[in-house]
């Protein structure tokens, strides 16, 4: 088992669940061998071969039969149940033949055994790989169920060879109670891996495989899934096909009986090796490198090229000896890239998809797409055989026609895989919304009865949806909550008066005002009275507001007063002159009313006022004047800003202040660029990243390779946020730039594996693993640039959240989105940092310092590395080299030493302070 | 102390088990202070409002409620973190039981560096929800012996 678990590379944490599944595995390719070959062989003794196809129909049949029921009772039963039950329906229906055989030697009971063994053979698979593709991840998936595939087999051939064996000891009848006896510990290892699901899968564990919104159709809108049951339908077609030209051709070639059968056998022996050899080898290796969606396309590419070749063979006369050899290749490859690789394929498609919803499509795939394919290709090659015989040349069409049609749903198949995948990891799966359809009737009483409701929120909620409607039943509405003692209702009663410019309520409001002595409503009505054109009433209150000492009120009063174009000079004189003391009050809060104001102003004879609240010595008076500038638009205050950038913190909402005037600013910080510090570019950089001209593309392209790290990413990832098309030129700069920096990754990776594991080297080699992460970083942010940014952010997001179901299905989509050459470079790169956690650097005593850990530690002493975690990196470099004390760096040390460096000295005395 | 040493010790407090080392040097060098204090100073006072959280290099501690001694402290652990996250006054004393060296954190810039680090504020949540389980089990800890002391039957003399 250590050996499989190396050779598999299965993980110390999925260990026992991997080893339950290898069990389950092993155990179905036994009864699969022998209930085949045991009802075959009754069957064979007692009817003719004739009646085969009679067989495949009545198996496919009965199949979709017990889908039908199952499908009839998967909405009451839970999902392990109905897996278990499944299994256990197997073991009894199988038990009942042997007890059938016991007694009475019907020979009808033979036909039925081996349209059940068939059945079952393919009944038993649907529970298993249901239960697998449940409990293992997209990423473990493409990993193990190769080798699962392969224990499968391992198991058939075992069983099949020791098969003999028991024939010699136990009656041919009585083995059908042995293959019970075997259905029967794979109902019991399916319950043990069931426990996995329970333990991982908490919150789907006691569900049944029903779709989201109970619709059976459902399945319809999603092209995935139903994509996915087409492949696999036409799969089974070219099955079929090529199955029975090669047993026609088989039977011509060997007439004898004998030869025939040895043929046959010979030929079973060597599909089989290559089907092992092949899943337990290449078809990991393909997943994992080229993705699942290329890999299942190598299966009809592969048939389209060999029908192409024997179809040239079988016209040109000197090669018709070829035809039927190469009709057998075309069966190995067939049977050998199906079992391996296209079956499992189908699986890994569906696991982007919720579990739920995972397990009902495959139940559908097993119990309907595959015996209704079974049952029309078995009724139209009757058909064609009947009427024009097997031709080769038009069984080859057929096959091409099916896999051409194949490889093109597959390839479109594509798009809605990229789709899923991302839907997947940004956590959106595909969950239609019931469509409430209320009658107008039902609306209103509802909209009432929240007008009613003791919760502001409410009441709101339905005075907003009758403000959309028209005046009159606003009007209506308002009268109703017109008491509502609530503030938050009354504000908003305010603003839909003012908006709708209901004046029958004026005496309402003044009424209101009189009894009410709330302030804060009072200034809220002023506003709307003001709108209603109350200028006496509302000024008469204005005078005591201006001048009031709350500084919200007088806020409000002064922005009322400087705001209306109605009201008289007088007014607006007073609230001027406030403002004006304001603006010279020593009080910073006082100080940043004011600019507040003039931002809600926005009256240039305020700017020059503005302007010194901007130059104000308290941060916060500043701050709010930059608010008030952008709001207010004050370009002329423009420049100004752009000379302090790295004195403010902006903030998202700021930042779309700025957008209003990205032409102005656009130059401006471009120009400042240039003679900017270090501080200020990170500032203008992180600015220009929400700010998008043509202008500021180019500026961000040209200095997206120059200068520190730090300001290159921060450029980059402006680029990133923006949507405009790039210059071919740097477009090609970029591609340079990923391949680089995964070299850089790779060069680190070795590093890593060369530092030994210890206490003391685990901060070095943290540092080592942080500094892959940066390069990863612009990575990423490069091939969102060159990609789709939205699937590279979800990515990202991905990859930072650490969520390792997810890691398996944004891989794949790396793999759907770059080229050929970047995922060369990026997989194992990927690879690598989903196992970092898992690499368990053990505390060994001695450490033998080997000639490549002393080139780690050499590389990794650049002080004034410009990549960040440089310096952390000297530091940490050289706290190995006391610890461990290597002494094959003096030269090295000397010239740190005449670095002026205080913390690269202070660390190298310390050090030394240490070891002495 | 010099940075380096800081930035190790800083890697075994629990608060800082997310953050990427680029971050915890900038704490080590921009926001630790060394303090020392000598036997029987008191660092923290109960009802103060400071923003301040203490790591220890050396030394021990005791904590005081009014005059009950909650617990003594030792090299490496932390305290002060909840009062300085919440801006409430402290919560109980800590007083010096020998002589030692603490690291004292300012909190008002690790909040400036939380805004551009993910991991720095993940590992202060983390801390701050194990300490409040920690706390509901004292509290329920207590309330259990307090109801099995009333449950216990009083012996006859």
């Amino acid at each position: 088992m250590k050996l499989l678990s190396r050779f598999v590379k299965i993980k110390e944490e999925e260990k026992s669940k991997v080893m339950n599944v290898f069990y389950f595995s092993f155990l179905i390719g036994v009864f699969q061998s022998f209930i085949y070959a045991i009802s075959m062989a009754l069957f064979l003794t007692t009817f003719s071969s004739s009646l085969l196809p009679n067989i495949y129909i009545f198996s496919a049949m009965t199949i979709l039969v017990i889908g039908l029921i199952i499908t009839s009772i998967e909405s009451h039963i839970k999902y392990q149940s109905l897996m278990i039950g499944i299994l256990y329906l197997i073991t009894l229906v199988t038990l009942s033949f042997w007890t059938g055989l016991l007694f009475k030697h019907f020979n009808w009971i033979y036909f039925c055994l081996l349209v059940w063994g068939i059945t079952s053979y393919d009944l038993c698979l649907n529970p298993f790989w249901s239960i697998s593709n449940r409990i293992f991840s997209l990423e473990q998936g493409k990993r193990l169920f190769g080798p699962i595939g392969t224990i499968q087999s391992i198991g058939g051939m075992c069983s099949g060879l020791i098969l003999p064996v028991f024939l010699k000891f136990i009656d041919i009848h009585n083995m059908v109670l042995v293959t019970a006896i075997v259905a029967f510990f794979i109902s019991i290892y399916a319950k043990k891996v069931i426990m996995d699901i329970k333990l991982h899968d908490d919150t789907d564990a006691d569900e049944n495989i029903e779709t989201p919104n109970n619709s059976k159709m459902s399945i319809i809108k999603i092209p995935l899934a139903w994509k996915t049951c087409v492949v696999s339908m036409l799969g089974i077609s070219s099955l079929y096909i090529i199955d029975m030209l090669f047993n026609t051709l088989a039977e011509q070639h060997y007439p004898d009986q004998n030869q025939l059968a040895s043929f046959l056998g010979l030929f079973l022996g060597v599909n089989n090796l290559c089907n092992i050899i092949f899943s337990s080898t290449l078809c990991s290796k393909l997943y994992t490198r080229y993705g699942i969606i290329n890999s299942t396309l190598l299966l009809p590419v592969t048939m389209i090229m060999v029908s192409i070749i024997l179809c040239m063979t079988n016209i040109t006369p000197w090669a018709a000896g070829l035809v039927f050899w190469l009709v057998g290749f075309l069966k190995i490859c067939e049977e050998t890239l199906r079992g391996s690789l296209a079956e499992l394929s189908y699986l890994l498609l569906l696991n982007p998809l919720i579990p739920k919803l995972r397990a009902f499509v495959l139940t559908k795939l097993d119990l309907f797409a595959t015996p209704i394919a079974t049952l029309v290709i078995s009724f139209l090659l009757i058909f064609i055989s009947n009427y024009f015989g097997v031709s080769t040349i038009l069984f080859i069409f057929m096959a091409f026609c099916v896999y051409l049609v194949y490889t093109i749903v597959l390839i479109s198949l594509r798009k809605n895989y990229s789709e899923t995948l991302n839907n997947s990891i940004a956590k959106q799966h595909y969950s239609p919304l019931p469509t409430l359809n209320f009658s107008p009737n039902d609306v209103n009483l509802i909209l009432n009865r929240y007008l009613e409701s003791e919760h502001p929120q409410e009441v709101v909620y339905a005075l907003q949806l009758y403000k959309n409607q028209n005046k009159a039943t606003l009007a209506t509405a308002i009268k109703k909550v017109l008491n509502n003692p609530n503030k938050i209702v009354q504000t908003y009663i305010l603003t839909c008066i003012k908006d709708i410019k209901l004046k029958s309520f004026i005496p309402n409001i003044i009424k209101k005002i009189k009894q009410n002595g709330d302030k804060e409503y009072l200034v809220e009505a002023l506003e709307c009275l003001e709108q209603l054109q109350q200028y006496d009433f509302v000024e008469n209150q204005l005078i005591d507001l201006i001048n009031h000492d709350d500084l919200y009120l007088k806020q409000k009063a002064i922005t009322l007063s400087l705001k209306s174009k109605n009201l008289t000079k007088k007014i607006k004189v007073l609230a001027q002159e406030n403002l004006n003391k304001m603006v010279m009050d020593p009080t910073p809060l006082v100080k940043k009313t004011a600019a507040s104001i003039i931002g809600e102003v926005q009256s240039k004879e305020h700017f020059a006022l503005l302007r010194t609240l901007y130059h104000d010595s308290n941060k916060s008076v500043s701050i709010q004047a930059l608010h008030a500038a952008l709001y207010s638009k004050f370009e002329e205050l423009y420049p100004e800003i752009v000379n302090n950038i790295s004195s403010f913190s902006i903030t998202l909402d700021e930042l779309s202040l700025f957008n209003h005037a990205k032409d102005i600013f656009a130059p401006l910080l471009i120009n400042k660029y240039k003679f900017a510090s270090s501080k200020e570019k990170n500032c203008i950089l992180s600015l220009l990243s929400h700010l998008e001209t043509t202008s500021i593309n180019l500026f961000l392209e040209k200095i997206a390779f120059k200068g520190l790290f730090t300001h290159q990413l921060l450029a980059l990832t402006a680029l990133f946020n923006h949507e405009a098309p790039l210059t071919i030129q740097f477009k090609l700069s970029i591609e340079k730039l990923i391949l680089d920096d995964l070299n850089k990754i790779k060069l680190i990776i070795d590093e890593i594996k060369n530092v030994p594991a210890h206490e003391d080297t685990k901060l070095f080699v943290e540092i080592l693993n942080e500094r892959i992460l940066f390069y990863l970083n612009r990575v990423l942010i490069c091939l969102g640039i060159l990609y789709d940014k939205n699937s590279i952010n979800k990515v990202i997001h991905v990859l930072k959240s650490g969520n390792k179901e997810d890691f398996g299905n944004a891989f794949e989509l790396i793999i759907l989105i770059c080229n050929n050459k970047i995922q060369k470079y990026l997989l194992p790169v990927l690879d690598y940092i989903y196992n970092t956690d898992e690499i368990t650097r053990a505390n060994k005593t001695n450490v033998e310092i080997t000639k490549e850990f002393i080139e780690v530690i050499q590389t990794n002493l650049n002080f004034t590395s410009s990549v960040p975690v440089g310096k952390l990196g000297c530091l940490s470099a050289l706290y190995v080299i006391k610890k461990f004390k290597m002494d094959n760096f003096a030269n090295q040390l000397n010239q740190l030493n005449q670095k002026k460096s205080k913390t690269l000295k202070e660390t190298l005395r310390w050090l030394e302070e240490k070891d002495e | 102390m010099i940075l380096l040493e800081k930035l190790l010790l800083l890697k075994t407090v629990p608060i800082f088990d997310y953050t990427p080392n680029e971050i915890l040097m900038k704490i080590s060098d921009k926001l630790c202070q060394e303090v020392l204090f000598h036997k029987d100073d008191c660092i923290i006072e109960k009802g103060k409002t400071d923003m301040d959280i203490y790591i220890i290099v050396y030394g021990k501690l005791e904590v005081y409620d009014e005059y009950h001694l909650i617990k003594t402290l030792e090299k490496r652990d932390f305290f002060g973190e909840l009062s300085a996250f919440s801006q409430q006054p402290r919560t109980a004393s800590v007083k010096a039981s020998t002589e030692c060296k603490l690291l004292k954190i300012n909190t008002s810039g690790l909040y400036d560096l939380m805004e551009f680090n993910v991991g720095l504020a993940k590992g202060i949540i983390r801390a701050l929800a194990l300490k409040s389980i920690e706390m509901t089990q004292q509290i329920h800890n207590i309330h259990f012996n307090q109801k099995n002391n009333l449950k216990k039957p009083k012996r006859s003399q």
